[in-house]
């Protein structure tokens, strides 16, 4: 028995049918399905269900190549990884964390799975081990090789409340980056799009913080869903800023979906945050690596 | 980048019991559903939605798109949805609670068709907290309250907490018990909600095995272990509004242990799923434990709704979750 069919139909709930959730064209451009302490190979291989199930056409990856907590440092997963990659390319692709606190051994990383491998881009990690953030000066030539490369680059922010007094941010963890370390780097990089992660995790601070700086893209995943949260950012960044995460399987494809199912957009404008705005994010590293996408 | 940890996740399994059908349900009627009628198609039997989960008033840190009874009960009667449940987010911090209850009780009614049925709320650590609860029942005409412990400065340790569940216990209440509201990362900074644990519930609710407990976006204040007491020793029904990770109900009611075998096909290969890895480690939990909670207005409804079809549940799990469990809370 196939275990892929809803046993309801969603129309009667007011919910997208799978062929719609297939016509948005669905790219998740935050998969966490190789995150796992243990068993990497083993949890992405279960997370494939409910890829299949939620109607998901594509996953990027963005653990590729050692760990989240150790990014520089290759594991014994890699090559299972590298497998997946090269294998399933239709559906399966792949950005790398990178750590700012080293970036000679990121540009190595970066030439040996973007420019020399099948990955398409980066990703910052919220915290490293040298507490620096996207805005330190470090970063440029970081984001200088991911500018010749073509490469995506995806950062992880939040806006954590913390600190003695409580300020928003003050509970950053070393090195996690906040949405204003983001316009930072942005502004020394105004031809490279850069992504938001996370919506900064208070996307109404967060919303503000980058409207003004054009080239940052903005992200939701990872952070309880809101309703109202895509209609504020459609209204103060535009709809064609908005790029859309799952984060599975910490999070549900579902709480994903809604954040999007809830605002007031058309078809279109939801095919556009699901998945035709990344696309055209990553049309020149795949026409860099002499991929076809149809955008 | 969130880790995988207990507070993720709460997960695990159906039970034995085949659930009995939908039961007939509170006593309220059930207003004509979602638009688009299907009496007489095959869908007609599809179940309709109890959503125990719901608030009126207002939030306190920003205007909701779907705030007010107009405007949320418009938008759950799109979706099926044929009864909620509704606090008010008023009942946070206000002092004069019978305020509160009152205007919540005439939003309600304001709708029509019973479909809100207004859940009040009370404060052990404001004085003489049983008259609210008084007027909440008797004057108000309610089926049930609803607490705020990380808000309103007490913890279920407190001198009067097992006064509470004994009372509402004998009046047939229905005692809502709310961990959060909102993730702690994105609160205020001037706000610094409070800690509690559920725990005291389990010796309390032996002694009161008549009392009517429901948990609200438990999920954080809610361990492996401590799950696995309060189903095994008390009858407290969860609410699904912060049940995450892909799958997440899946992962709840099936466990590591008594998998179905899914089989599916990507990359034009067929693969099985025969375990959940990201599954918590504690016992199965029966899908008689879970009553829908959308959270709405403040999560969008659809993020629970969806968690239904995620999830790959029978019909009688569906059923059971969508509707029937928060039925014979309320009628029994």
């Amino acid at each position: 028995m196939r275990n892929n069919d809803f046993i309801l139909n969603p129309a009667l709930y007011g919910l997208p049918t799978k062929d719609e959730l297939k016509s948005y064209r669905i790219w998740d451009s935050h998969y966490h399905g190789f995150y796992a302490t243990n068993t990497p190979i083993k949890q992405h291989d279960a997370m494939l269900h409910y890829v299949e199930r939620m109607g998901v056409e594509r996953i990027i990856s963005v653990d590729i190549g050692g760990t989240l907590a150790q990014p520089l440092t290759p594991m014994a997963h890699d090559p299972a990884q590298l497998d997946i990659l090269k294998k399933y390319q239709e559906r399966v692709l792949g950005i790398i964390p990178i750590d700012p606190g080293f970036p000679e051994e990121s540009i190595k990383k970066m030439d040996q799975w973007i420019a020399n491998g099948p990955c398409i881009g980066i990703k910052y990690v919220g915290g490293n081990k040298l507490g620096v953030t996207c805005n330190e000066p470090q970063n440029d030539a970081i984001i200088s090789h991911a500018r010749k490369l073509n490469a995506v680059v995806y950062i992880h922010t939040w806006i954590k409340v913390g600190g003695d007094p409580r300020w928003p941010g003050g509970g950053n963890l070393p090195g996690e980056s906040a949405p204003w370390d983001v316009v930072e780097l942005a502004k020394r990089f105004p031809d490279m799009q850069l992504i938001c992660g996370h919506a900064g995790g208070d996307w109404e601070l967060a919303i503000r913080t980058v409207r003004g700086q054009e080239n940052v893209m903005f992200e939701f995943s990872g952070a309880d869903p809101h309703s109202g949260s895509v209609d504020l950012a459609v209204k103060e960044l535009g709809i064609d800023r908005l790029v859309w995460g799952g984060h599975g399987p910490s999070r549900s494809f579902s709480t994903e979906f809604s954040k999007v199912l809830d605002a007031d957009l058309s078809h279109k404008e939801r095919m556009k945050i699901f998945g035709e705005n990344y696309r055209k994010l990553c049309k020149p590293v795949f026409d860099r690596k002499g991929w076809t996408l149809k955008v | 980048m969130g880790k995988i940890n207990r507070r993720t996740f709460c997960g695990v399994t159906l039970g034995a019991g085949v659930l009995a059908g939908v039961s007939k349900l509170s006593a309220a009627p059930a207003v004509s559903v979602a638009e688009g009628s299907d009496a007489g198609s095959p869908d007609a039997d599809a179940p309709h939605i109890i959503d125990t989960n719901v608030s009126l008033g207002q939030w306190p840190f920003r205007h909701l798109k779907y705030e007010g009874p107009k405007a949320l009960g418009d938008k759950l009667r799109k979706h099926r949805i044929r009864q909620a449940w509704a606090g008010s987010f008023e009942g946070l911090f206000h002092k004069n609670l019978d305020a509160v209850n009152a205007a919540l009780a005439a939003d309600c009614k304001s709708y029509g068709g019973n479909f809100f049925q207004p859940f009040g709320t009370v404060n052990l650590a404001w004085h003489d907290w049983q008259e609210d609860l008084r007027r909440c029942h008797e004057v108000y005409k309610m089926k049930g309250i609803r607490i705020f412990p990380s808000y309103q400065t007490f913890d279920l340790t407190h001198e009067d907490f097992p006064k509470l569940v004994s009372e509402t216990a004998r009046r047939g209440l229905i005692l809502q018990i709310v961990g959060d509201m909102e993730d702690s990362r994105n609160h205020h900074p001037i706000v610094l909600a409070r800690d509690f644990s559920y725990a005291p519930l389990i010796p309390l609710l032996k002694q009161n095995p008549g009392a009517k407990v429901q948990l609200l976006y438990w999920n954080h204040r809610v361990s492996a272990k401590l799950m696995d007491d309060l189903v095994d020793n008390t009858k407290v029904l969860f609410d699904t509004a912060r049940i995450e990770s892909a799958g997440g109900i899946d992962a709840l009611l099936d466990g590591n242990k008594n998998q179905k075998t899914r089989v599916f096909s990507f990359g034009g290969m067929e693969r099985t799923l025969s375990e959940i890895p990201w599954g918590r480690s504690s016992k199965p939990v029966p899908a008689e434990r879970l009553a829908f909670g959308s959270h709405a207005p403040f999560f969008p409804v659809e993020a629970n709704l969806l968690k239904l079809f995620e999830s790959d549940l029978t019909l009688e799990q569906t059923k059971a979750i969508m509707e029937s469990n928060a039925g014979k809370l309320a009628t029994t």
